[in-house]
């Protein structure tokens, strides 16, 4: 038995390398992924449990302690209220964050700050935007950074507000200063938490003054998301890599048993049954698994750290626990991969049943069914060259299929990659939800406005501007934000029904539609901070991007003060100029987007390290497989090739025939991939983005792009062919004679 | 009148390894003769034939073909004398398996470039009439006897009409009714003046010869004349050579 392995498998040395380096990669990715995945969402929810972290936080814009109102609640099981001060601070680079000041933190090891020191969440650090000693005004008042902390609650780049903390005293001092605004965040823990923080605080008076920023499901969803959609990638790329290994088991197979035909037969004629041959296959095959396997769990012992630190990081976080195996995962993905695997060594050992020992007699040639081909070279009036390629082909097709095949997934893959990269680089606003808005500004009055709006256009001119408010109903139940705008921003994309046209009609996320049985058309009573029972139609749905907001859009409404204004701007590398120059006294002009453009970077610096990995990985990966499927396929036809050198071809001649074949094959995989991309590849690109907990992402990959990658692809699958294809000339014609 | 020589071998040797196979071997093929090369199993005599024949390089020597050395050959000229200038024949026929029979044959044909095409694919139609195979044209190889098969293989080697035809125990696959007809069309080549060299086991083939070398240990150790074939006095003709060959010890 040991001798039928050896000499079956022996002679294909480099298939065994290559599906054990292959199931090493994929079941590697998809421990570490997986395992760094779970940690993260396990290390969060027990950070939760240790920091007795809120259900819900409240956030409200003045002093008055709400702490008292809260507890009064049916569902309220305690309440933390944390004053402090919001606002918005210049960085060295003069980059916006904006800073929820307090004294206190969640984080109970955290050491009160020195006088006029300030110690920041550590996002901020990791994003670059503070350094220990650096120095910022809060109004007149210096503060110069003294350290960084693990924030669990406002440490994630996907919060408005990052937190900062200052002593008692010095918070006194800036809360003494004019016109800063004063605000408190409540913490509140509930009795029994549902999925929606309004529905939870419903017996809430106050609920159309205050904000009720996050709920713990809000912040695990934040916690996730961005790892969610690296997760998801970076599977999508092991399960690639999965299949490409389960090509090259089928590819190797085929080819050993068509190369090793005789001996095979040999070994029948000496009575081994098929059995035993199969099993010699099966053995040495799946060993090449486990070994890739085994190999692949001692390693993510140590890359799963590795990406849970990612992770964290990403989540804003810097301090990350050890994360350790957990066996399950590591069964699971073996067992889903061996199973896989001996399916697919099952199916293409078939071949061997059909050798009769007589084939050892036929000097192992195969029975090659003659092609009923439409292409003869006595009538075609093509090249000799080209009807030979193609004969051949067509002979091999099995070969050139899964070689076709590969290099489909190959294009496919990269260009989502590439597609997934490009979205998040250009309309990352979209996708967090939020219609573009360059600035919003709020001023006092009318002739303010309008002095401040013809300012701001002399330094950069402004592309539109209008009115906006942000309000809140009381829809069944459910505070509902309203944004109000004089013009419907273009970003809104209309599911159904028609853009508001009075004050009175109401848009609503498809969401929300869902979850309160809304329909077009419907009228409905609510109830906002001035009116007890209004009555607004509601004339359309949109697609909301983020999954996280349920919220309406309207026209501005007349009756309530206006004060805000949005300034969109023609060009907007003059933004952080004109907030320092035009932002004081009874005009406050507002990045919006600063929040977000820290998460715009991180999900935009991620997706783009791991679209160039994978597209790297991607290379290589089908490089080496066309170098297997070109050395085998010259390696099972060597004979031809030595009979063909024996009628009088060059060695030129045979190998551009060979690269002909190549070609064929390459193109028809890269027409497949272009089809398998127009047809499944945004729709499998949106789900991908949903299950992140985002929602639509219509990028369109630019054709350049296209091309790019096709060209690169041809580039080096033809150098690799024309590489392993000078093994045609070391044939010898004498050795198969 | 003595033959021009057509191929001329000179201090041949070809090692494998440290094995010498065959050492300083010295021949003249002539122009038209059908020269026959036997020998005990493994004394070198397809080695020899693969060597003469550019299937195979010697690891020292010239073999010269018109005053030129063969074994310095690019591949381009390499590839261009093995289409015009020579066929060949094997035991295990070595035909393209996914061909069909026509195409076989034509193949070297197309690959010359000397003809058109339809010239070529009517002198491929005429050699497999001749050869009995007109019924044949259109099938897969796979679908052929091994007598019928080593007739295509005759048919592709003639296709350019080359000056020399080597051949490898041409009927050792063959039973004897299928092995006579092949041995019948390369006698009737040779008399048609193409210089044929044959390695074979077969006394039967042996007969067809009109020059026998005899290779033992990797030498020539018998080169011997005998008259043109001649079916009438097959007998005479079969002591005189079977009574040399017993004196080489066969
Ligand atoms: N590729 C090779 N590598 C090593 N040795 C070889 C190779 N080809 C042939 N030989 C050796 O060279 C010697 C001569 O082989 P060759 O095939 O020429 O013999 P032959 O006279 O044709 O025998 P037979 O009558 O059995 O066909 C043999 O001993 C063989 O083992
Ligand atoms: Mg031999």
């Amino acid at each position: 038995m040991r001798k039928i392995i050896k000499s079956l498998i022996l002679g294909q040395k480099t298939f065994m390398i290559t599906i054990a380096l292959l199931t090493f990669l994929s079941a590697l990715t998809s421990m570490t992924i997986i395992t760094a995945y779970r940690a993260n969402i396990s290390q969060y929810q027990s950070a939760y449990r240790r920091d007795k972290l809120p259900d819900v936080i409240v956030k409200v814009d003045n002093d008055h302690d709400i702490t008292a109102s809260l507890k009064k609640l049916t569902n309220v099981k305690s309440v933390v209220s944390n004053a402090g001060i919001v606002s918005q601070v210049m960085n060295k680079n003069n980059e916006n964050v904006a800073l929820f000041i307090s004294n206190k933190s969640t984080n109970i090891h955290l050491k009160t700050p020195d006088k006029h020191k300030i110690i920041l969440s550590s996002y901020l650090k990791s994003n670059g935007a503070f350094k220990v000693g650096d120095i910022f005004y809060i109004g007149q008042q210096q503060l110069t950074v003294q350290g960084f902390y693990d924030d669990y609650l406002l440490g994630s780049p996907l919060f408005k507000y990052k937190q900062g903390i200052v002593s008692q005293e010095t918070l006194q001092t800036l809360q003494q200063q004019k016109g800063q605004q004063k605000s408190q965040l409540a913490y509140v823990n509930v009795l029994k938490m549902t999925r929606n923080s309004n529905a939870v605080l419903s017996d809430y008076q106050d609920r159309l003054q205050t904000d009720i920023i996050y709920n713990k499901i809000y912040i695990q969803k934040a916690y996730t998301m961005l790892p969610t959609i690296v997760a998801l990638v970076i599977i999508l790329a092991a399960t690639f890599l999965f299949g490409i290994c389960l090509f090259v088991m089928r590819f190797a197979l085929l080819s050993g048993i068509e190369k090793d035909r005789q001996k095979i037969a040999t070994f029948k004629t000496l009575g081994i049954t098929n059995q035993q041959v199969n099993l010699a296959y099966v053995l040495s095959y799946l060993g090449s698994n486990l070994v890739g396997l085994v190999a692949a769990t001692l390693v993510s012992f140590w890359t799963s750290n590795l990406v849970f630190r990612f992770f964290w990081q990403l989540n804003g976080l810097t301090r990350a626990q050890h994360v350790s195996i957990n066996i399950a995962i590591v069964l699971v993905i073996s067992m889903i991969m061996m199973g896989f695997s001996i399916a697919i060594i099952l199916l293409s050992l078939k071949p061997i049943k059909s050798i009769s020992p007589t084939a050892a007699f036929h000097g192992g040639q195969s029975k090659s069914v003659p092609s009923r081909s439409h292409l003869s070279l006595t009538k075609s009036s093509m090249p000799l060259q080209i009807v030979l390629a193609f004969k051949d082909y067509r002979q091999k097709i099995g070969h050139y299929m899964t070689f076709t095949l590969v290099i489909s997934l190959f294009v496919f893959l990269s260009l989502m990659i590439m597609t997934l990269n490009q979205g998040f680089k250009g309309k990352t606003n979209d996708l967090l939800g939020l219609p573009t808005v360059d600035l919003m500004m709020r001023t006092p009055n009318n002739s303010v406005r309008n002095e401040a709006l013809k300012n701001i256009g002399t330094v950069t001119p402004i592309k539109s501007s209008g009115y906006n408010q942000e309000t809140k109903i009381l829809l069944k139940d459910e505070a509902v934000p309203v944004h109000r705008y004089s013009q419907i921003p273009h970003e809104i994309k209309l599911l159904a029904g028609h853009q508001p046209k009075q004050p009175n009609d109401l848009l609503i996320s498809n969401s929300l539609m869902k979850t309160l049985h809304l329909s077009i058309g419907q009228t409905v009573r609510v109830k906002t901070a001035t009116v007890n029972n209004k009555q607004l139609t509601i004339v359309g749905t949109y697609q909301t991007i983020n999954n996280l907001g349920k919220e309406a859009y309207g026209l501005i409404d007349t009756s309530l003060p206006i004060t805000s204004t949005y300034i969109n701007l023609k060009n907007t590398t003059n933004k952080d100029k004109l907030l320092n120059r035009f932002s004081h006294g009874n005009v406050q002009l507002i990045d919006t987007s600063a929040s977000t453009q820290n998460l715009t970077t991180s999900v935009q610096r991620a997706v783009e390290v791991l679209a160039n990995v994978i597209l790297l990985l991607t290379f290589i990966v089908s490089g080496l497989f066309v170098y297997l499927v070109s050395y085998l396929t010259i390696e099972t036809e060597k004979r031809q090739l030595a009979l063909k050198k024996m009628l009088g071809f060059t060695n030129k001649e045979l190998r551009t025939q060979y690269l002909l074949r190549a070609g064929f094959a390459l193109t028809l995989g890269i027409v497949l991939s272009l089809m398998l991309n127009k047809f499944i590849g945004s729709t499998s690109l949106n789900n991908l983005v949903s299950l992140g907990g985002l929602t639509k992402l219509n990028v369109q990959l630019p054709l350049s792009y296209n091309l790019f990658i096709i060209a690169l692809l041809i580039f080096e699958s033809s150098l690799i062919v024309l590489i392993a294809s000078r093994r045609i000339t070391k044939i010898k014609i004498g050795d198969f004679l | 009148m003595p033959n021009n020589s057509i191929i001329t071998v000179q201090q041949l040797s070809k090692h494998y390894d440290n094995h010498k196979i065959l050492e300083n071997v010295d021949i003249d093929i002539f122009e038209s003769d059908f020269t026959v090369i036997m020998g005990p199993s493994g004394a070198g005599k397809s080695t020899l034939l693969q060597n003469i024949s550019t299937m195979d390089k010697p690891t020292n020597g010239k073999v010269l073909f018109n005053q030129q050395d063969l074994t310095q050959f690019t591949d381009k000229k390499l590839s261009q004398f093995r289409k015009k200038e020579i066929g060949f024949i094997f035991q295990s026929f070595n035909l393209i398996d996914h061909l069909s029979v026509l195409e076989n044959v034509c193949l070297p044909g197309f690959l010359l470039h000397s003809k058109s095409k339809q010239q070529v694919v009517k002198r491929a139609r005429q050699l497999l009439t001749s050869l009995r195979l007109s019924d044949q044209i259109d099938q897969a190889i796979t679908h052929l006897s091994g007598g019928q098969k080593q007739r295509v293989a005759i048919a592709r080697s003639l296709i350019n009409q080359p000056k020399l035809l080597f051949a490898d125990e041409p009927t050792g696959a063959l039973d004897s009714t299928a092995g006579t007809e092949v041995l019948d069309s390369l006698t009737l080549n040779n008399q048609n003046g193409q210089t044929i060299v044959m390695v074979t086991h077969d006394l039967k083939a042996a007969l067809r010869a009109d020059r026998i070398l005899f290779i033992k240990d990797g030498k020539i150790f018998g080169d011997r004349k005998f008259s043109p074939y001649d079916f009438d006095q097959i007998e005479t003709r079969r002591i005189e050579i079977t009574s040399w060959l017993e004196e080489m010890g066969w």
